[in-house]
């Protein structure tokens, strides 16, 4: 079976308006695959990393004053 | 560790499907259907990015299914008679073991999706459903050609040709006719309306 380890799913307080604070830090991270289903009630941030932990990114977001917690 | 289920992917498209057609596209979202389906709410994230993909992956593989039992044993230089049987064969049998499909499409044709799709099917190889458009379009030249139909808008061929079989599935759905009168399609139904429509059609 195919793994899905890479993909990281968070739930979020994130808007529309912060997506583009969210790309740049992401950038700077090195990271190229993620989006927010901004149609949600979780407001799922979804990652694509093989490198990064739940907990790193969980840190990012919440030093920007947001909230994120993982997604199970 | 995560792993893809084949069995879970089914069941996520399915719910996903049964849950539009209940409950619309507007109200949709990805958490709704993991509780439909009974999953964790991260689930249908492994398979899709957000409501968005979900719904145009849903109508590529749908719409590629579609195509392929559309032209199972469809010849387009077949007489107009012949190809049509094929056409009327294969939509009904697609429409009687995909009853949500339909209903499916129709919520997306209505949706503010439909510009989205209508950009994928413009016909171009490769997009959605353009042998389909490809092959039709060739029979319909043909039988114009060969002088077995008149030349007309192509709206008014497949009003004409197309229609009163989807009225029958309709009713059939519905378990209604008109006026609320029980109803369910046979064969013998079925094929009674081919050959009217075969007879206005045919010169």
């Amino acid at each position: 079976m195919e793994n899905f380890d890479h993909i990281l799913l968070f739930k979020t307080n994130l808007e529309a308006a912060d997506q583009q604070q969210i790309g740049a830090l992401f950038k700077e991270e090195g990271i190229t695959g993620w989006n927010i289903d901004l149609d949600d009630e979780d407001r799922v941030l979804r990652v694509v990393s093989y490198s990064l932990k739940h907990s790193y990114i969980i840190q990012l977001i919440r030093a920007c004053g947001f909230e994120c917690c993982q997604l199970t | 560790m995560r792993t893809r289920d084949i069995n879970k992917e089914q069941l996520v498209k399915q719910k996903a499907i049964e849950t539009i057609v209940k409950y619309g596209l507007e109200g949709f979202t990805i958490n709704k259907l993991a509780k439909a389906c009974g999953i964790s709410v991260g689930t249908p994230y492994v398979y899709y990015k957000d409501k968005d993909d979900l719904i145009v992956k849903i109508v590529m593989e749908e719409g590629a299914r579609m195509e392929e039992a559309m032209l199972l044993d469809f010849d387009p230089e077949a007489s107009l008679e012949d190809g049509l049987r094929i056409q009327w064969r294969n939509r009904f049998k697609y429409m009687i073991e995909n009853p949500l499909l339909g209903q499916f499409f129709d919520q997306i044709n209505s949706s503010t999706y439909q510009d989205q799709f209508l950009k994928m099917f413009n016909g171009e190889e490769g997009n959605l459903m353009s042998l389909f458009k490809k092959d039709i379009t060739t029979f319909i030249q043909n039988v114009v050609k060969r002088g077995e139909m008149d030349e007309m808008p192509f709206e008014v061929y497949w009003s004409v040709a197309y229609s009163p079989l989807y009225s029958l599935l309709r009713f059939h759905h519905r378990g209604k006719s008109v006026g609320g009168k029980p109803f369910q399609i046979t064969d013998e139904i079925l094929w009674a309306a081919f050959d009217r429509v075969v007879r206005a059609l045919k010169n």
